[in-house]
């Protein structure tokens, strides 16, 4: 979708088209819910918020200006709002679930013989990275969003974004290593 | 941001574009190699087949979706059917058909009347957020204070007054906004965007409290100014503060950027963290660091008070709420002088928690000792710390005392604001020979009213050569005749990068006259002489000059006789309040200070209205409370409502900070003081209840 056809969609979904509303909901909700897996880890999770996030959107629409903030941007800042929502309310931190799923360390030992890099192991070592470096690896690489948007999304300035992508990305990379997924 | 960081972009930029992964690791240099694993590892990750939703679950969201969607259109529709409704039941078919007539008229003028408007809408400000009673006036002094409502035009020329417990934003049409505060009045000299996208807002501010957010500018030639009787601030994009005294003394505060502080022939530039008093005839104060403390008088002497261990300086202008004793708690504002003496602008008795904050520069990190500014500070697990803070950065510290050891609440770096001209000695290019001359070389200006003269002059390069480029062009200037006459000379624009060959560049001389100048002799001069301070690619410097001569013509006509103020000296701040009578649907006023300075200082600090800030005080958090709450939604972008709400819970500031620290998307989650969230966006504008007796 070119930026200024996407415009005129957003224009006419403002103004309650059905047709457009539809066309957001399918441009976006892959890359939404992809994202809402791999920040809660659990696909009926993701699920659900994938629903309240567009929800969310539909109702903030009118307020949304083209001009501010991409509309990719301003929909990953929704979603992203909407997990710590979901944290906070459930009463939980993301690194406690962490521990509750992983494996046990047997198990694990098993499962890492001859590990080829798979999305679930991938969500693993995503968990290790420190919360900022994780937001801009899943965005940037998982989602594939460029640098200006993943630092309006994080409120960041591109030079900080490129600082957590370097330093996130070797965090990575040392942790896929200890499950012996190496890159050397 | 090291080099690092850009080189790995460059090559997931390649590697985005299609260039295969081992060309690019080929193409890595000797000391990018340590890249290779990680481009290696982002082609493996986006090769990783992707969770998808399921097909049946995403098309029961896609109805949900559109039905709520069309929920939504319905509700809107109904909610307009029934404004129409309304207004039929009033219309008897009698005089259906002349109400017809007459809504058409209406609406042939006031689509006139927006059409015109619309041609002039880059020429006028919008207001926005008016709370209380905000007026507006063609010109002051006036009797004729009309009421603002949010969306109003405010026209160039125009004056605006807020009243007490009353505040407004002024939005121009770049999208840069000023916060007026309670009991304020300012001019709007010029509020003006061009179809070239220059922008230029000149404000004076009268009295009371202003806070800017400016937009930055793009073009060189556009300019913000802001103008006191003592002072002038001169912005590019950035935020600040002013406050302008009944005595004319003005206190200028940069929260992000940098501004330029003009008066009496003297600039001083204030960056992030800092602030700068101007007093009329005087040139600017050397810039502090801002502080803002909350303790307890522990002695007062004539010229210094202790305030929990902490020893201020009190000056003539320091401005003294009440009447406050040993053993009272206050809030203090000021700054820390050049030789680390801190002195106050502002003292208020408040309640609540000790909570302080200031700004400075960080001397020295070990572990969870830090030294800021001379001050050991200590940065505990529980202290929110932004990213990346180093020896010598700039930083805003929140602080709580206890047991007289100050233990950092957060430690926010101002290193990300932009910074003046970063290569200051660029080498000149011998091939160059540019020739700079003002054409005009003098211009003479009658004037008698107003005290703010702008006269436009332009800036030539005259060299034919292709390459005799004029680069880092700096104007200076002189008042060599009638200096008493002008209390503030500037300069819009004074620098340019480049002038090429055959361009020519138009600046502004702005003059601020003393209010002597209209009782002068006519023809009475003021002369300024503005040279070519300094240019890149030509050492020997430029002969050329101009001399731009202010002539007071005052006398030479009649002036208009007052007809209804006889005493136009009158000063603005003697404007009464415009009720005496408490309005039974009032909100109950629990501050003791009406209006309060720090709920003012604190609306300015996170862009959000006074009354917003008395809401959380009424309901009994201290000053230094809100600051917290509202600092922690700045970090962690939780809505401050939450964060009351997590207190009002029960928990105590300490346990609120850990959860808001693990919370995913906040960086900051083992407490070390050098991992945090940088981010500095305005918190959630969350409302909190009306204001209530505590």
């Amino acid at each position: 979708m070119q930026v200024g056809s996407e415009n005129l969609i957003i224009e006419r979904a403002k103004e309650g088209d059905m047709q457009a509303v539809g066309s957001i909901y399918e441009r976006y909700h892959t890359p939404i819910y992809r994202y809402l897996y791999f920040r809660t880890g659990d696909h009926a999770t993701a699920e659900d918020l994938t629903s309240e996030v567009f929800l969310r959107v539909l109702r903030a629409l009118p307020e949304y200006q083209t001009r501010h903030t991409p509309f990719q941007a301003w929909l990953f800042q929704i979603a992203r709002f909407l997990t710590i929502d979901y944290y906070r309310k459930n009463n939980r931190y993301q690194h406690e679930e962490l521990t509750d799923t992983l494996p046990a360390e047997t198990e694990r030992t098993e499962t890492l013989v001859n590990q080829q890099l798979n999305a679930e192991i991938l969500n693993q070592a995503l968990d290790t990275l420190l919360p900022d470096q994780r937001e801009v690896v899943l965005l940037r690489f998982l989602i594939g969003m460029p640098i200006h948007e993943a630092a309006q999304t994080l409120h960041k300035s591109e030079d900080a974004i490129k600082g957590l992508q370097r330093r996130g990305l070797m965090a990575l990379r040392d942790a896929l290593k200890e499950m012996e997924i190496t890159y050397d | 941001m090291t080099d690092l960081d850009n080189a790995l972009q460059s090559k997931l930029n390649q590697l985005e574009n299609g260039d295969a992964l081992d060309d690019v690791i080929a193409g890595l240099g000797e000391e990018e190699l340590e890249l290779a694993s990680l481009l290696r590892m982002v082609a493996a990750v986006k090769e990783v087949p992707q969770p998808v939703p399921a097909a049946q679950n995403s098309q029961v969201r896609k109805t949900r979706l559109l039905q709520e969607s069309e929920v939504l259109r319905m509700n809107k529709k109904s909610t307009a059917t029934n404004v129409q409704g309304k207004l039929s039941d009033y219309l008897i078919p009698a005089f259906a058909f002349s109400f017809l007539i007459i809504l058409f008229m209406s609406l042939a003028v006031a689509g006139a009347g927006l059409w015109l408007y619309g041609s002039q809408s880059g020429r006028a400000a919008t207001m926005a957020n008016i709370s209380g009673q905000v007026e507006m006036a063609a010109s002051a002094p006036s009797n004729d204070w009309k009421a603002l409502g949010a969306g109003d035009k405010v026209p160039s020329g125009s004056y605006v007054r807020t009243q007490g417990s009353s505040s407004a934003i002024m939005a121009f049409a770049d999208g840069s906004q000023m916060v007026l505060s309670p009991n304020t009045q300012v001019k709007l000299v010029e509020a003006t965007q061009e179809r070239n996208g220059i922008v230029k807002v000149v404000i004076a501010q009268q009295y009371g409290t202003t806070s800017h957010k400016v937009i930055p500018m793009r073009e060189k030639q556009s300019s913000y100014v802001v103008r006191t009787p003592s002072g002038q601030a001169f912005v590019k994009g950035t935020t600040f503060d002013v406050s302008v005294a009944q005595t004319g003394v003005s206190r200028f505060a940069v929260n992000a950027g940098s501004v330029l502080v003009s008066a009496s022939n003297q600039d001083v530039i204030l960056k992030a963290g800092q602030t700068t008093s101007t007093t009329p005839g005087t040139a600017p104060d050397i810039p502090g660091y801002q502080f803002s403390l909350q303790g307890t008088v522990e002695a007062q002497e004539e010229n210094t008070w202790l305030i929990s261990g902490i020893s201020i300086g009190i000056l003539d202008t320091t401005n003294i709420f009440g009447n406050p004793q040993v053993g009272d708690q206050v809030y203090v504002d000021g700054r820390v002088l050049d030789g680390g003496a801190w002195v106050a602008d502002l003292i208020v008795p408040v309640d609540g928690d000790p909570i302080s904050s200031f700004t400075g520069t960080v001397d020295s990190i070990d572990g969870e000792n830090w030294v800021v500014n001379g001050h050991a500070i200590y940065v505990g697990e529980d202290a929110l710390v932004d990213e990346g803070i180093e020896v010598g950065h700039r930083v805003r510290v929140l602080f709580t005392i206890s047991d007289g050891i100050w233990v950092a609440l957060s430690i926010t770096s101002l290193e990300d604001d932009p910074e003046p001209d970063p290569d200051p000695s660029p080498t000149p290019d011998p091939s160059a020979n540019p020739s700079l001359s003002f054409e005009p070389d003098e211009i003479e200006v009658y004037v008698c009213e107003p005290l703010l003269v702008a006269a436009t002059g332009t800036l030539v390069n005259t060299a034919e050569g292709e390459d005799d480029l004029a680069e880092d062009v700096q104007l200076a200037y002189e008042v060599i005749a009638g200096a008493s006459y002008a209390s503030a000379v500037g300069l819009n624009p004074d620098f340019w990068t480049v002038i090429a060959p055959g361009e020519s560049e138009n600046f502004e001389v702005i003059t601020q006259l003393t209010e002597e100048w209209a009782s002068a002799p006519a023809g009475t001069e003021v002369k300024i002489r503005v040279t070519i301070a300094s240019e890149n690619n030509r050492p020997g410097g430029h002969p050329g000059r101009l001399t731009v001569t202010l002539v007071n013509n005052c006398g030479e006509e009649p002036t208009p006789t007052p007809t209804t103020d006889p005493d136009p000296t009158v000063t603005p701040t003697e404007t009464p309040e415009p009720t005496a009578t408490p309005d039974p649907g009032e909100e109950p006023i629990c501050t003791g200070a009406n209006p309060h300075p720090v709920g003012m200082k604190l609306a300015q600090r996170y862009g959000v209205t006074y009354e917003e800030i008395m809401g959380w005080f009424c309901m009994g958090f201290g000053f230094g409370e809100i600051d917290l709450a509202y600092g922690l939604s700045v970090q962690t972008g939780v809505p401050v409502e939450e964060i009351f709400q997590m207190k009002m819970d029960g928990m105590g500031w300490g346990n609120i900070k850990k959860e808001l620290n693990s919370l995913p998307g906040n960086g900051n989650s083992s407490g070390n003081p050098n991992r945090g969230n940088s981010n500095k966006d305005k918190p959630d504008k969350a409302k909190p209840p009306k204001p209530n007796k505590p």
